[in-house]
């Protein structure tokens, strides 16, 4: 008697599933689902910061346990059509409210509160009509720690050829940050700042542009005061600009803005990877949000390590303090690792893929927006007994994205696009397109 | 260079296949309606409602393996890879994508014990089946959602999407509006008030769910007449060029555009 009818089909399958080992993108439907069968987890103890949505506006700040899903515009034709999954670091903005209109006056600027990017929060046009002093609105900011800080706002050309932002140490008489945009039609340039560091900018909807900026190191006992100019500091200058969302954090960098006073934590995504140490190609795609100028260690992502410590064997990817560009680490009980020798640049798509041989030799590769591929190579690190697991155990092997094992011990700042593991040393061409 | 016809990803070149005939790929699904005769009126009358028929689409595709044993190689693979749900795109119509099963597949290749010689390459023709006949965005779109109407970019097919909702201490009316403002009656629904940032609710209009999040924590166990007051879980169709707000509060609607052809 057969067993098996020979009508019998194979299982209809609904849902899209990858025949890869671990599948995950955002394309898929902005879920934190993977395509495979892994269990995984998110989430996040409090408001993630605000997001691009399709068109340049700004979504969120989401609720507690909400994914900041973004969107990227790689291709610069206006459309936000790249999905990421925002993974940013804890930040709180210092700024406790935005309604500019409502800060001090220095001079007698008017302010007109106008539609911003986000719909919550007005943007406000300062001007200076006076051609005589530089009129511009004061706020201060009650810094922690002497260190450098991060300073992110909205803008948007009004009728200024230029436009000046100032962090003023009113105790000490000095700048900790002159930056002055000098506009090229809606475009802000590359700011002239002769205090300070220029990070990056992003254009958002209706020519508003995201300006990511960077503070000499700060004495957070003096007091500190962002002044927004109408236009340049020269007195003499007329004109206005446009302003939104004013941002500062007790940090290095920020990825976006937030809403006032806005604490922002970090969000934890993982997922179970039930399987033994072997060779492997593990592939991340994300967007570069900030993770080149973090100060201090930090990991970008780990790949199948204990959920709740760093037991070995572990195999890491990340970006070290000072580091020439991504890392792996290749940690069977007796570590190796490989350094990358160059970073992306900010908002840059990028493509990491750690190869592990037989011979437990770990390769990273890296390719900035497709472009050729370029590597590192760890020295040898022989496999451990096919029985072991990555953690040295089945029941607790992760692969956790944007942090090491132990939620919160070294966080690292992406917006993820994908991440894929398949079986064998693969090339990134192979990995680009597998499923 | 960008290949032909992607499944799954994929270049069916890396399968050894090379496209020769897409089928009907452009076209449009075909739409049954009912309809009535009216008294005293010549013609008839079609439903305003219809349904569409699954599209089929045969490819026809070169096999190009280098020997007997490899053909049979290639066309395992070829098995393997049409296996399950399919994500079927064009190298040169990149942006939208087609969801589809594999419900047949002819294969009138020439047999080398007919013609006394080995013949390798065959002629393949995968039925594709797309029971949603709808292409969709390949990547997602997100907007936000405020008390400010958004205009919802859409395709040439409806679209429900995934709201999310936050942020809102009193009670919260999701709603949908036409091109000129005025609200669609049928695209409303009001939910009981949320307890401020630590409460979230996420509604699924595809698939009629809705998730709820307190503390961080996702519940579906609530039932949806605890929290849903009044309304009903709707769809968003272009000839409304709607526009989705939220009374209070603020969320975020994820969706693809969905397209005809």
């Amino acid at each position: 008697m057969s067993l098996i009818t020979p009508t019998y089909a194979p299982r209809a399958q609904t849902s899209r599933r990858s025949r890869l080992p671990f599948h995950w993108n955002a394309q898929n439907g902005l879920v934190t689902t993977a395509l495979t069968p892994q269990t995984g987890t998110f989430s996040r103890a409090s408001t993630a910061p605000l997001a691009t949505g399709r068109d340049g506006r700004l979504v969120g700040p989401r609720a507690q346990g909400i994914p900041a899903w973004e969107a990227w515009d790689h291709d610069g034709d206006g459309a936000f059509q790249t999905a990421g999954l925002n993974m940013d670091l804890a930040r709180t903005n210092l700024v406790t409210t935005q309604d500019i209109s409502a800060w001090t006056d220095s001079g007698s600027p008017t302010t007109t509160a106008v539609p911003s990017p986000y719909a919550g929060v007005s943007a406000y046009l300062i001007d200076d009509n006076d051609g005589a002093t530089a009129e511009y609105k004061i706020r201060t900011v009650a810094f922690t720690g002497d260190a450098v800080k991060a300073i992110a706002i909205v803008m948007k050309k009004g009728t200024a050829a230029a436009s000046t932002i100032v962090l003023r140490d009113t105790s000490a008489g000095a700048d900790r940050l002159i930056a002055t945009i000098t506009w090229s039609g809606t475009d802000p340039g590359t700011p002239a700042v002769p205090t300070g560091t220029y990070l990056g900018k992003r254009e958002l909807w209706n020519d508003f542009w995201l300006v990511l900026l960077q503070t000499a190191s700060v004495t957070a006992a003096n007091t500190n005061q962002l002044w927004l100019y109408a236009t340049s500091s020269t007195g003499a200058d007329t004109g206005s600009t446009y302003y939104a969302l004013p941002t500062a954090a007790n940090a290095p960098f920020l990825s976006n803005v937030l809403t006032a006073s806005q604490a922002a934590v970090k969000p934890d995504l993982r997922f179970t990877f039930p399987f033994p140490v072997q060779a492997l190609s593990f592939y991340l795609r994300f967007t570069e949000i900030g993770q080149i100028f973090a100060a201090s260690t930090g990991i970008l992502a780990s790949i199948c390590l204990n959920g709740t410590s760093t037991t070995d064997p572990r195999l890491s990817i990340y970006r070290a303090s000072g580091g020439a560009g991504y890392e792996v680490s290749w940690d069977p009980g007796t570590e190796t690792t490989a350094t990358l020798a160059a970073l992306p640049a900010l908002h840059q798509s990028t493509e990491l893929l750690v190869t592990l041989d037989t011979s437990g030799v770990a390769t990273i590769y890296q390719s900035l927006a497709e472009a050729a591929t370029t590597s590192a190579a760890a020295s040898a690190q022989s496999l451990p007994a096919t029985t072991t697991y990555f953690g040295n155990s089945q029941a607790d092997a992760r692969l956790v994205i944007g942090d090491i094992g132990a939620s919160g011990t070294a966080p690292g700042a992406l917006s993820l696009h994908a991440c894929k593991v398949d079986w064998g040393v693969k090339t990134m061409a192979q990995m680009r397109v597998a499923f | 260079m960008s290949g032909i016809l992607y499944i799954n990803d994929m270049d069916v070149a890396e399968l050894g296949l090379k496209p020769l005939d897409l089928s009907d790929w452009w076209g449009a699904p075909r739409v049954t309606r009912a309809s009535a005769s009216p008294y005293a009126l010549a013609g008839a009358i079609p439903s305003v409602s219809g349904s569409y028929e699954p599209r089929r689409l045969t490819l026809a595709l070169a096999l190009e393996s280098s020997s007997l044993a490899g053909r049979r190689s290639d066309v395992d693979d070829l098995h393997r890879q049409f296996q399950g749900l399919l994500e079927v795109r064009l190298g040169d119509d990149s942006t939208r994508v087609g969801y589809a099963v594999m419900e047949g597949m002819a294969a009138p290749q020439r047999h080398p014990g007919f013609f006394g010689n080995t013949w390798p390459q065959a002629r393949v023709g995968p039925e594709l089946v797309f029971y949603d006949v709808c292409k969709y965005d390949r990547e997602p779109s997100l907007v936000p959602l405020s008390t400010t109407p958004f205009t919802v970019p859409m395709g040439t097919a409806p679209t429900a999407g995934i709201y999310t909702v936050y942020g809102s201490t009193s009670p919260v009316t999701l709603r949908a509006r036409a091109y000129g403002g005025e609200l669609l009656s049928d695209a409303t629904m009001t939910f009981a008030a949320l307890q401020g940032s630590s409460e979230a609710i996420s509604v699924d209009m595809a698939n009629h769910a809705l998730t709820f999040y307190t503390d961080g924590a996702a519940s579906s166990s609530v039932g949806i007449s605890t929290k849903l007051t009044s309304g009903w879980f709707f769809g968003l169709d272009p000839a409304d060029a709607p526009a989705v707000e939220v009374t209070a509060g603020s969320g975020e609607l994820r969706y693809r555009r969905r397209w005809l052809s």
